[in-house]
Parts: C-alpha cells; sequence; structure tokens
C-alpha cells in the first residue's frame, strides 16, 4: 500500500486529488458529499464580491459523444458561481472545522484591484488554505479587453497576480491558466515574478462544440442562438498535459493539473509530467464524486506494481524523456508486427495502411494481413487502429 | 447468462469434460467492460446475493486495473472466479442489468470470471489483512461454498476457524458432484488456497457424528457452524427403484467427476438412459451421461417447460446437446428382468390450479400409462438432508425434519449456527456463500451479546 498523500505548496494533503472548480463544488452540501467520499480538498467554484450580477443561461452545457459513449469532451457557458463572497466565507468556515485534513481553495475572480483584495482577505481569513485566481473563464469578457482573457497577456497577469499575492501573504495563491496562448511558459513565468506559488493548467478550452442541423444554432442553444463555450473532459487531455509539461520543465513553480483526467493512468501521466496536484471536473460531473474510489485504486496499485512508496516519487518522471522533434534521435528500424493467433480479419490495418500510410499491408487467401517490411517504416497508424488488444505491435 | 465468448466448436466440446467457454480475452473483456453504465445504485448489485459492487470492478476493469478490480469481488466473495462461472446469472445480477434497456445485459459473470482468472493465473496477487486478531475459536463444519465463505468472513473479522470436512478436498457439491465441464478443479483449488492464505485451518477426513461429535467440540470451541449441505438424494417410492441400473445422481456426477478419464466407464456408458426429474441436477445428470460413448438419454418431467426448476439456459444446452425432454410425464414403475432395468412404466400428466410451490399441480391423466425401453434409469427429483445424524447430534429439528433455527440462524443449542442448503433447501453456491457472511456477522453479535 503506497502512501497517497502528498505535500503541495507546504502543506499536507490525504490525496493529491481536488474537486474542480465546477458545479461540484458551488456549495456546501456538495463539496461535504465530495469530502465524504474521500476527496482531498476542493477548489470552490469561482466567486467574485457582492452585488455582481452573474447573468447566467440554459441551457449551459452539450456534450459530444464518441463511438456510443458519452461526453467525450462537455461544452459549457457557464459562468462564475451565483454565490457571492458572504456566502462562500460561510462555506468556507463550515467546512473547515467539519473536514480540517482537506484543502479548500476558493477560486475568485474580480475586477479592480480592491476587489480581487478583499476576496483574498475575507477568504483567508474565513480559513480558506489556498486561493486560486481564475484568469482564464472562456466565458464573458473582462476589463478592457473584450473576449480577452486576463491569462492571454504577461503583463496584465503579472499585474494582478502580484495584487492577489500582496493580499494573500504566507497563504499560497494558485493562478488558473488558459491553454490558448502562443506561449504558456510567458505567463507561468509572468505568475513566478508576481511572486505567486502555483500555476493550474488548464481551465476549459475555448471552442464550439457543434450546431443543432435542425435550427442551425449553435450548441448548447439557447432559444435558438449559441455562442462559444469552455469545452472539458477527456478530449482535453491532450492539450492540458502539453501545458502542464512545458510549466514543469521550464518554470520553478508549484503546478496544480487538470482538464480531461478521468481514469487511474490519466492520473499517472499527470504526476509523471510534473503535476503536484490533480484536478477533476467532468468525471465527477459525469460519475459522481464515487469515480475518485476507482482512481485511488489504480493509482494505489500502479505504484506498488512498480515498487514506488509514494506519488512524490514518481513526480515528473517522465520530463526527462520529454525533448523535442530535433531531440528526436531514431536508431531503432520499427516494423508493423501482427499477431495471427489474435488477429479478427477485421482487416482494418490493412485498408488503413493502404488509404492511409504506405501500402505495405497485404492480405492472403485467409484474409490474414501480411506485412512487407520494406515498405513499412513502422508509423504506428495499424497498430493505433487495431480493435483487438496487443494484436499489432510496432518495434 | 450472457455468453459473449466464444464456445468450443461443437466437435470439440461435444463429447468432451473440459469447459465448453474459455475464460475472455483481453479485448472482449475490455469491450464490454467498456458497455457498462456504471449506473449509479446499481440494479446488478441488488441482484447479486453477496452484493459485489458490480460496476465498481467492472469500471476498474475497463481502466485496466485489474488488481483493483479483484479486490472488490474478493472482498465481498472468496469464490469470485467459481460464482463467475456458475452462478445463475441470468436470474440474479444480469437479469437486473440496465444496459438490457440498451441493447443486452453486460456478460458480468464472464467479466468477473476473467478478472478473477487473472488473479488465478499469477498475472497480480491480492491480499487482504485481518484488522484484529479476535481470541475466539470457532469451528465450521462442512467446507462447501456455506461453510468456506463462514469461515473467510469470520477470518476478516479476526477469528480463529477450522473447517473440518469429511471429505479429502474442499469445496463441497462443486468440487464432487459438478461436472468438470461446467467447473474445473484446478479453479476451486485456487480459491480455497486463497481462502487458507488468509488463515483458516482445513481439516480433512473429519466426519461429524463419526470422528467428530458436537459435544466435544462445544468444549474446544466458542461457536460452531454447520454447513453440512444436503447430503442424500431422494428417491421415488416406487415399484422397481432397486432393481440394477437404477442410479442416483451421486453414482453419476461423482463417479464421473472422480475419474482420471471419464469416457471408456463400461458402467455408465451404452445403453439408453431415462433421466427423472426437471431441476438442474438432472440436466447435469442427463449432459454428462449424453458425453459418454453409445448413450442415448431421455428426460422424463411432470410438468412443461415453463415450470421448470432448471434454468432455461442450462435446459436450453441440454436440448442443443441432443437429449430430449418428455414433458407431462412421470414415472410409476422401474420394469426388470433378471433384476435389471428393462424399461419404465409412465403416465401422462395434467397441470391443475397452482400448488404450495405456486407452480401448477401435475396430476395423471386416467389410462394414459405406457411403457419406454431403457437399460439406465437416474432419479434426479431432489436431495434432503441427513436427519438422522442431525438429531443424534441433539439438535432439534421440526416435525416435517427441517432444523430449528432462530432469527440469527442459531439452532436449538447455544452457539451452534447452521447455514447453506441445509437450512435453505436446494439452493445455489453464492446463496450458500450469503448465508456464510450473514453468519459471520451473527456470530460477531453472539460474542457482544455473551460479552455484556
Ligand atoms: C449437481 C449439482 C449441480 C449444481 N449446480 C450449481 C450451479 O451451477 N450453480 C450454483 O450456484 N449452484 C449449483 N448447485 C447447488 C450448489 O452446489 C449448492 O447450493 C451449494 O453447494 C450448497 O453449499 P453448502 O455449503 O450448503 O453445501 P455443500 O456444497 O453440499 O457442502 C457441504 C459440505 O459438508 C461436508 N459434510 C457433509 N456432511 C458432513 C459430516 N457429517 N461431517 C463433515 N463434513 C460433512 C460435505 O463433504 C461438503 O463438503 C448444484 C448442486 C448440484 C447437486
Ligand atoms: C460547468 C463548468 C463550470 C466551470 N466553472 C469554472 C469556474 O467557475 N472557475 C474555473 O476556474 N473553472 C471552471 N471550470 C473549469 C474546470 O475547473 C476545469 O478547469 C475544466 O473543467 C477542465 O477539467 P475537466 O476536464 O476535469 O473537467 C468549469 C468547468 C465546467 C464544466
Ligand atoms: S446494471 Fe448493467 S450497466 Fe448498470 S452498472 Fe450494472 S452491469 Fe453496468
Amino acid at each position: 500500500m503506497a502512501d497517497l498523500s502528498i505535500e503541495f505548496l507546504g502543506k499536507r494533503m490525504v490525496n493529491p486529488f481536488l474537486i474542480a472548480a465546477t458545479p461540484s463544488s458551488d456549495n456546501y452540501d456538495i463539496i461535504k458529499k465530495g469530502f465524504e467520499v474521500g476527496w482531498g480538498g476542493a477548489v470552490f467554484k469561482t466567486t467574485s464580491v457582492e452585488g455582481q450580477e452573474v447573468p447566467l443561461k440554459y441551457p449551459m452545457m452539450t456534450g459530444i459523444n464518441y463511438d456510443g459513449k458519452q461526453t467525450m469532451a462537455l461544452a459549457n457557458i457557464d459562468l462564475i458561481s451565483e454565490h457571492h463572497i458572504d456566502e462562500v466565507e460561510e462555506v468556507v468556515k463550515r467546512l473547515k472545522k467539519e473536514f480540517p485534513d482537506r484543502m479548500l481553495i476558493p477560486s475568485i475572480m474580480g475586477e479592480k484591484k480592491e476587489h480581487w483584495q478583499e476576496l483574498v482577505e475575507r477568504l483567508i481569513k474565513a480559513g480558506a488554505d489556498m486561493i486560486e485566481c481564475s484568469f482564464s473563464c472562456p466565458q464573458g469578457t473582462l476589463g478592457d479587453e473584450p473576449g480577452k482573457m486576463l491569462g492571454q497577456s504577461a503583463k496584465a497577469t503579472e499585474t494582478v497576480a502580484k495584487w492577489v499575492k500582496d493580499a494573500a501573504g504566507d497563504t499560497p495563491v494558485i493562478i488558473k491558466l488558459t491553454p490558448q496562448v502562443t506561449d504558456i511558459v510567458a505567463i507561468a513565468n509572468a505568475v513566478k515574478r508576481s511572486g505567486c506559488d502555483a500555476v493550474c493548467t488548464i481551465n476549459s478550452v475555448k471552442g464550439l462544440i457543434g450546431v443543432d442541423l435542425d435550427t442551425f444554432s449553435p450548441l448548447p442553444s439557447v432559444d435558438g442562438k449559441g455562442t462559444y463555450a469552455g469545452i472539458t473532459g477527456p478530449a482535453i487531455k491532450p492539450i492540458a498535459l502539453m501545458c502542464l509539461s512545458e510549466v514543469a520543465q521550464n518554470v520553478d513553480i508549484g503546478i496544480s493539473a487538470v482538464g480531461g483526467c478521468s481514469t487511474w493512468s490519466d492520473a499517472i501521466e499527470f504526476f509523471l509530467l510534473g503535476a503536484g496536484t490533480v484536478q477533476i471536473g467532468t468525471a465527477i460531473m459525469h460519475y459522481g464524486f464515487r469515480i475518485l474510489w476507482e482512481i485511488l485504486s489504480g493509482v494505489n496499485n500502479y505504484l506498488d506494481e512498480k515498487g514506488f512508496n509514494s506519488i512524490e516519487e514518481i513526480k515528473g518522471k517522465a520530463l526527462p524523456f520529454l525533448t523535442t522533434h530535433d531531440g528526436l534521435v531514431q536508431e531503432a528500424d520499427p516494423n508493423s508486427k501482427i499477431n495471427w493467433d489474435l488477429c479478427i480479419k477485421c482487416d482494418l490495418c490493412y485498408i488503413a495502411c493502404s488509404d492511409g500510410a504506405h501500402g505495405a499491408i497485404t492480405l492472403n487467401e485467409d484474409r490474414l494481413p501480411v506485412v512487407d517490411d520494406d515498405k513499412c517504416p513502422g508509423c504506428g497508424l495499424c497498430a493505433s487502429i487495431c480493435p483487438v488488444e496487443g494484436c499489432i505491435e510496432i518495434k | 447468462m450472457a455468453k459473449i465468448s466464444k464456445k468450443l466448436d461443437y466437435n470439440e466440446r461435444i463429447n468432451s469434460f473440459d469447459e465448453v467457454y474459455p475464460v475472455l480475452t483481453l479485448s472482449q473483456a475490455v469491450h464490454e467492460a467498456n458497455r457498462c453504465l456504471f449506473c449509479w445504485e446499481a440494479p446488478c448489485r441488488e441482484g447479486c446475493p453477496v452484493g459485489i459492487n458490480i460496476p465498481g470492478f467492472i469500471k476498474r476493469l475497463a481502466q485496466k486495473n485489474y488488481k483493483g478490480s479483484a479486490e472488490l469481488i474478493y472482498l465481498d466473495n472468496p469464490f469470485g472466479e467459481v460464482c463467475g462461472r456458475i452462478c445463475p446469472q441470468e436470474k440474479l445480477c444480469e437479469e437486473n442489468c440496465r444496459a438490457r434497456a440498451l441493447n443486452y445485459p453486460i456478460a458480468i459473470g464472464e467479466l468477473q470470471r476473467f478478472v478473477c482468472n487473472k488473479r488465478i493465473t499469477g498475472d497480480f496477487k491480492i491480499s487482504f489483512k485481518i484488522k484484529k486478531e479476535q481470541k475466539e475459536k470457532i469451528a465450521v463444519i462442512g467446507a462447501g461454498p456455506g461453510g468456506l465463505g463462514a469461515a473467510y468472513f469470520l477470518r476478516f473479522m479476526g477469528y480463529k476457524v477450522d473447517v473440518f470436512d469429511k471429505e479429502r478436498n474442499a469445496g463441497g457439491i462443486l468440487r464432487y458432484s459438478l461436472p468438470s465441464y461446467r467447473l474445473p478443479s484446478s479453479i476451486i483449488a485456487k480459491e480455497v488456497e486463497f481462502i487458507k492464505d488468509l488463515g483458516v485451518n482445513l481439516k480433512y477426513n473429519k466426519e461429524l457424528g463419526k470422528k467428530i461429535h458436537l459435544k466435544d467440540l462445544k468444549k474446544e470451541y466458542d461457536a460452531i457452524v454447520l454447513a453440512l449441505g444436503l447430503s442424500k438424494y431422494k428417491n421415488l417410492g416406487i415399484k422397481g427403484e432397486n432393481l440394477k441400473g437404477v442410479y442416483y445422481p451421486d453414482n453419476v456426477l461423482n463417479k464421473i467427476r472422480a475419474m482420471k478419464e471419464p469416457l471408456p466407464d463400461p458402467d455408465l456408458s451404452n445403453g439408453k438412459v431415462i433421466v427423472i426429474g426437471g431441476g438442474n441436477v438432472a440436466m447435469d445428470c442427463a449432459d454428462t451421461i449424453r458425453r459418454l460413448p453409445n448413450t442415448e438419454v431421455e428426460i422424463v418431467y411432470r410438468r412443461d417447460f415453463q415450470n421448470m426448476p432448471a434454468w432455461k439456459s442450462e435446459v436450453e444446452t441440454v436440448l442443443n446437446n441432443g437429449v430430449r425432454i418428455m414433458f407431462l410425464t412421470n414415472p410409476i414403475e422401474i420394469i426388470g428382468k433378471t433384476g435389471k432395468v428393462t424399461g419404465i412404466k409412465i403416465i401422462r400428466m395434467k397441470l391443475t390450479e397452482p400448488d404450495e410451490s405456486g407452480r401448477p399441480r401435475p396430476i395423471p391423466i386416467k389410462g394414459s400409462e405406457s411403457i419406454i425401453e431403457c437399460d439406465k434409469v437416474i432419479i434426479a427429483i431432489g436431495q434432503t438432508k441427513d436427519q438422522d445424524l442431525l438429531s443424534n447430534e441433539k439438535l432439534e429439528l421440526s416435525l416435517s425434519g427441517e432444523l430449528i433455527i432462530d432469527n440469527n440462524m442459531q439452532t436449538s443449542e447455544s452457539g451452534v449456527f447452521a447455514i447453506g442448503d441445509i437450512i435453505t433447501g436446494p439452493l445455489t453456491a453464492v446463496n450458500a456463500i450469503q448465508s456464510g457472511k450473514e453468519v459471520a456477522s451473527n456470530i460477531y453479535n453472539y460474542f457482544e451479546s455473551r460479552r455484556k
């Protein structure tokens, strides 16, 4: 049994899994439920100061399904929480008393310096362990430049992050970034310069999930019209892993990673690429808080099997193996190896190779695929599309 | 049972005593697991007598966390792989599966078997920690699924457990009677080993009533669990039952199972065989005998297909394998010549108003008697317990011969509990395991109340 507790920004956590800022962390009852299941902490749904209107529109979500499975990606046009700081303060106080060992991380968003600082001060006083700042909500507009997120400007990021850190003092501050920037390292460096303790990569990815073919309205459709939405869930994991690893390789700063984590093996990938904690949103919204048990079981068994005693031992382990394309040196001369004992003769490898790759596969009289090693450079397409586990290997 | 693995080819399976369905391949298992909806308060779980966290183990399988998956299964059932194979899932978990509403139920039994098989073949090891060792000692008599289930859960709670059995191997009916083509001995042995690894002691060749007695055991143990099963097969009470050529299920199933190479058995091979009965045991007898050379098998059953107690999947298998069933027919005499069976006299039946079992009562149609020629008759009409043994051991029986137990499954003797088929009548392995689980918590409460 490996040790699943971790230390993050100087604080001990029972496990590294946080409920991401989503409807699953929007009030006392729901967070309590999550903590009872065992979540290590919660980043609260983003809040703002009193009196600021939150014009929510419904329906606010649509999923993309893939191959019969629901929500490969989820699109939402949610905004920040409808609960203002005064309510959130109360939630923090109550939860701190009832679950002293769980990380309480309110998420905030303000407009003016006074807003940001007031939010920070009040929440820390209420008992917040850390503060997360959303610089990256893809819906709504912020500040002077309509449609632009704070986290898309290094300069604005540094300025505002510094306001927050000044008010937070010793309490750790995490700045949540958007992946939609030319250079996320530049933004993370700006956070570093501001004195803040960590970044959170990534917020939802701004996108357009689809169009209703009958009404022509983009989805989700609010009375016949749609808009851009925040895309989350398994589909954005590759983007999340990319942002995480770029920051981890280049900036000496804490990282709370989020974006598409749904299984234990996803979680391990996040740790291997340098995540200090992992936040989960869509997978909870899909299956409920109980998904944590399946994730913890898998993480634990992986660590045991590989002989690691704690999550800390695997943190960043994949980073030394991550290089640029120029940095890839190929010595082996791989080929596709097809195991005929497993082959079910669907012949998808044949058609994929002939219409999408190198025409290296032919079929013999029994419909079994035969690889021409001279033509096959080992591109990996056949192995990627073969429906049979372990049937095709590139080696 | 939802079967998604490919049956052995007809020629390979039809007369063989090897398993008919191979374990799923990895692709089959993962694909099937991914069909599971991961239902909330999953109805499949409610259908499982021992309450395995089915969506949980399937989700872990889908994520290829086989060990975590197996942990969930064995937490609630020491016979994970056995039950994956022989439970009537069609009437339990799979009956309730919500995926049925979309297309067809998840093959839960096959997935369970797949995961547990990975443990058994050494892909990973699981081990459970005993939370706190207790001082009490418990004797379990009978190493069938009920007794071993009780031992497993009692050991979990930290008690010292000795299991006694009259045989030389553990597993009860599963080990001695179930046809090997449905459940190979190696699988039972591996799961028994798992129970032993937890610290349960097994003591063989100890027959209650002969080598051991309750009054002695009571001195040494703080509680006793009787899990003796049903050791006697019922007879028909008609003329001709002691002719040569009349058999009971144990003469067939236990004998064939115990043989290394069953096929040429000279006694049971060759000839026409009538099996009497409509339960699973009758189906197993018919399908076993049918596998022997030169046999022709026909089942005689007094009700109709709808009202057969055997599981529908079993009946279909038997029919597909070439056994005929005569419905609405009852034997009235076994006929013989020079002390040997030559035929059976039967009468046609018709169904009338429901009897106490809720099924229509079959009554004979006057004047419809006829004779079928045959060489052997197997009487598979039910099992009962050894009542003499129980009364000799000073346990109270009701007028109808039932062992008297209270709500906590405790017999007339304080500290002596009874579980499994012996109290429920013939049911299933998983029901016996469930009663073992239940008795474990009853015994815990019994000790607690004694302490007060
Ligand atoms: C032919 C057949 C096929 C079946 N098929 C299935 C199936 O496919 N699926 C399913 O779920 N169920 C099946 N069942 C039912 C299932 O086997 C029983 O419900 C289950 O085995 C009952 O468990 P038990 O522990 O109560 O009793 P048993 O399995 O009968 O075990 C009793 C144990 O007690 C021991 N014992 C008995 N008397 C004494 C004594 N005096 N001293 C010491 N030890 C003693 C026996 O040796 C035995 O090991 C089948 C039953 C039969 C007969
Ligand atoms: C409905 C919904 C509401 C969200 N609200 C917020 C929010 O208020 N503040 C914030 O920082 N992120 C918010 N997010 C983004 C998530 O915290 C997270 O970054 C994103 O969902 C990616 O993780 P996932 O793929 O695990 O869901 C929201 C996501 C969803 C789906
Ligand atoms: S009922 Fe069927 S679909 Fe639902 S959790 Fe159980 S196995 Fe999965």
